[in-house]
């Protein structure tokens, strides 16, 4: 066993550990009186987000060994909502607005949108964002996701694609794992894009394109 | 109902996962949900068993249950069974490393999976979604567990217009429906239109199998072997890709398909026992014997659970064993023998099995050459036979061939003759026959050394012309051994030196040489061999010939 796939082991191990660690804890938390949640939050959310990052360790070792992440039936306002459950665990204060219908479907991996997304809101708040917006919209066969902040918007090197985004007390993954999941979306006659600019009236402006 | 006011009170549920940390977490999580009625199972047996027991509503499996069945095991066994309803609903829970495993069974797929870690609003929004698929669902689902498959195909032709977002479950499940009802020109238009607008492999799989169903194999066979460039752990298509490969009569490549669909995926009965039978068929007995020994452990609890499975990995062993005395042909033929005692003790209510495993038994031994006990299983299955009532021409067959493989002509002789009074069905005339000539070629060899032995005594009292006549008869059958001619030449050679030359005797001795061709210089016979050859050219060189 080499190096790279003892790495990889490991970290699916740490995962699995530390989903037990938050089930265990999820009940507990559900079992004891409100005046000790408050105690036990700040140690939850930190493990929920070192699950994240163990999480996205896994899957970015599973893309680039060309794992297969299956595309199914997905619907845009459940995987969104997913993807503000985690993201509000680190960002409380943060608001968020949802502007999905219920009904809207996508065809894409869940799990992996769900990451790409938590991805962007954390940037976003990161960034010094006070209120994102998300919104999804079916376009034929396809769909389009948007996630717009009102923060400083993304720094010029990120724009002309020579820096990474990511600022302090990010994994350093960033905006590079978001890419690897909306490439994965793509098919043979026509490839899923992330578009990322800023508004006219200010703030980072991400658009996820799926075919 | 709205997503909030989702309740799952009053549904049979059962939850299968082999932690319990994880079934406990589950179960909070349902109990959430309003579940008021759940079982828990810790494998697959125990969960095969509660679903023969009761009519649940819902089952939530996880994949990977450590040793054992897996997830997907008990999904076909709850399905194949009916024991599972159509309008039941089955979610397996997936590690992210198995979703594409669980999602690309054409034929047994589950309703929903929902993939690790999971959270309660991921758990409750998946089931919610799937009750209001399984709601439309329904009249479809309600004719399927009647039986009314061609109808069921109509009523999602008309769910798929009334619900253009349902189009992938429904084509699906309608593409299983046609493929079923052997109505492969529907199958292949449901498959077709998934893919007009979704890539999904399942749909390419789908309409590869129907390609082979309507004739088309090159198409079928190319477009699989396309989706497995894209997806190479998919298994189902290693399946059919063997399937379609034996169909064309080229079983080595189609056992290589099963061999990388059994290494991923090992532990599918089914799987195993169509690489066991088509290992037999290749001659390879290696692939042939492991595959049939997984079989038999995997089907131990199942439903799949046979006494051919036993006697075919049996057989597969008896090929892979020898007289040689190592420690491997030791084990693999107490092996042999603990499956047969197995076979008998597991189906000890049927004696036409325990006859075929004592027959097994005793091919068993006498593949190590152990001759006294194959003698005497090959007795025991004599007195299983006679317990039998109305034994079949097969059993019949069977011990005569195990009669003259253990050395009793004279009963194999006797049941053929019982066999041919009672007359024997046209189908067994072959082996019949085939059974004849080697009792014949028996009686022949008897018959040749009982005429060798008289030559023997008349030369041994001086009577040379007298034992000649009976080497002469001796030597006339084709089975005579090399012993027998070098009899015969001798008795000829000392006739020519003791009383005249007689050159057709002479010449009766070269033929005899050009038949026993040569003898090697290990055979304990070369020497004899080269001294009369040595006497006959001196005979010849004195005859002036």
């Amino acid at each position: 066993m080499n190096l790279k796939d003892l790495a990889g082991a490991i970290i699916h191990d740490l995962k699995n550990q530390l989903h037990s660690v938050l089930l265990e804890g999820e009940k507990a938390m559900r079992d004891m009186p409100e005046e000790y949640r408050d105690k036990l939050y700040p140690v939850f959310a930190r493990s929920r987000r070192v699950h994240q990052d163990a999480m996205q360790l896994v899957t970015l070792y599973r893309l680039q060994e060309r794992g297969n992440f299956p595309a199914d039936d997905a619907w845009p306002a459940d995987t969104v909502k997913h993807a503000i459950e985690c993201f509000k665990v680190h960002w409380p204060d943060v608001e968020v607005h949802v502007e999905i219908d219920p009904d809207c479907q996508g065809y894409y991996n869940d799990s992996l949108m769900q990451m790409a997304l938590t991805n962007l809101l954390n940037n976003s708040a990161q960034a010094g964002a006070k209120t994102i917006s998300v919104s999804a919209q079916e376009q034929g066969p396809g769909l389009l996701m948007r996630v717009s902040d009102d923060g400083p918007g993304y720094p010029d090197d990120v724009l002309d694609g020579s820096g990474d985004s990511d600022k302090e007390g990010g994994t350093g993954m960033g905006l590079y794992f978001t890419e690897l999941i909306v490439a994965h979306h793509s098919t043979p006659a026509k490839p899923a894009t992330l578009d990322l600019h800023n508004a006219a009236g200010g703030g980072a402006e991400a658009v996820i394109t799926l075919p | 109902m709205t997503e909030a006011s989702f309740n799952l009170q009053g549904q049979k549920i059962l939850i299968v996962d082999d932690l319990v940390e994880a079934r406990s977490a589950l179960k909070s999580m349902l109990t959430v949900l309003g579940a008021d009625d759940v079982y828990s199972a810790t494998d697959g047996r125990e969960a095969v068993e509660y679903i023969m027991e009761h009519d649940f509503d819902l089952v939530l499996s996880d994949y990977n249950l450590g040793k054992g069945k897996d997830g997907q095991q008990i999904l076909e066994e709850a399905r194949y069974t009916n024991r599972l309803r159509a309008t039941a609903s089955f979610v397996m829970i997936t590690g992210e490393n198995a979703v594409d495993r669980v999602m690309g069974a054409l034929e047994y797929d589950p309703d929903a999976y929902v993939t690790k870690p999971f959270t309660l609003s991921i758990l409750r929004e998946r089931l919610y979604r799937l009750s209001i698929l399984k709601t439309i669902l329904l009249p479809m689902n309600r004719a399927i567990d009647q039986g009314q498959i061609d109808w069921a195909i109509e009523i999602a032709d008309q769910i798929r217009v009334e619900h253009p977002r349902l189009l992938l479950p429904v084509s699906r499940l309608q593409g299983k429906l046609c493929l079923k009802q052997e109505r492969y020109e529907d199958a292949l238009e449901a498959y077709t239109r998934v893919l007009e607008s979704r890539p999904a492999s399942w749909a390419r799989l789908g309409q590869a199998v129907c390609f082979h169903f309507l004739g088309d194999t090159d198409q079928a066979v190319s477009l699989i072997r396309a989706t497995l460039l894209d997806h190479p752990l998919y298994v189902q298509c290693h399946d059919w890709l063997a399937k379609i490969l034996v169909g064309l009569g080229k079983g080595e490549e189609a056992q290589q398909e099963l061999e990388a669909a059994v290494k991923i995926s090992p532990r599918a009965v089914l799987r195993q026992l169509e690489l066991g039978q088509l290992a037999l068929t290749n001659e390879s007995y290696t692939v042939a014997q492991d595959a049939f020994e997984q079989a038999m452990r995997l089907a131990r609890y199942s439903c799949y659970k046979s006494s051919s499975t036993y006697q075919q990995f049996v057989e597969a062993a008896q090929h892979n064993l020898d007289a040689e005395q190592t420690k491997e042909n030791r084990l693999l033929c107490s092996k042999a023998l603990r499956a047969l005692d197995e076979m008998k003790q597991e189906f000890s209510g049927n004696m036409g099995v325990v006859f075929d495993a004592t027959i097994a038994e005793s091919r068993t031994y006498q593949a190590v050459e152990d001759d006294n006990k194959a003698r005497s299983s090959a007795d025991k299955a004599e007195g299983v036979l006679a317990r039998i009532k109305e034994p079949t021409g097969e059993q019949q067959l069977t011990m005569t061939e195990v009669y003259i493989d253990t050395g009793q002509s004279e009963k194999a002789v006797n049941m053929v003759q019982t066999m041919k009074d009672q007359g024997v069905a046209s189908t067994l005339l072959q082996r019949l026959g085939a059974i004849e000539e080697r009792l014949s070629n028996i009686n022949a060899r008897e018959k040749s050394a009982e005429l060798n032995e008289k030559g023997v005594a008349h030369y041994e009292r001086g009577e040379l012309k007298e034992a000649i006549a009976a080497f002469d008869q001796a030597t006339r059958f084709e089975e005579a051994g090399i012993s027998v001619l070098l009899n015969a030449i001798q008795a000829k050679v000392s006739y020519i030196e003791n009383e005249e030359l007689d050159v057709g005797q002479l010449k009766d001795c070269y033929r005899l040489l050009r038949r026993i061709g040569s003898v090697g210089h290990f055979d304990e016979r070369h020497d004899r061999y080269q001294r009369l050859k040595e006497t006959c050219e001196r005979l010849r060189r004195s005859a002036g010939l």
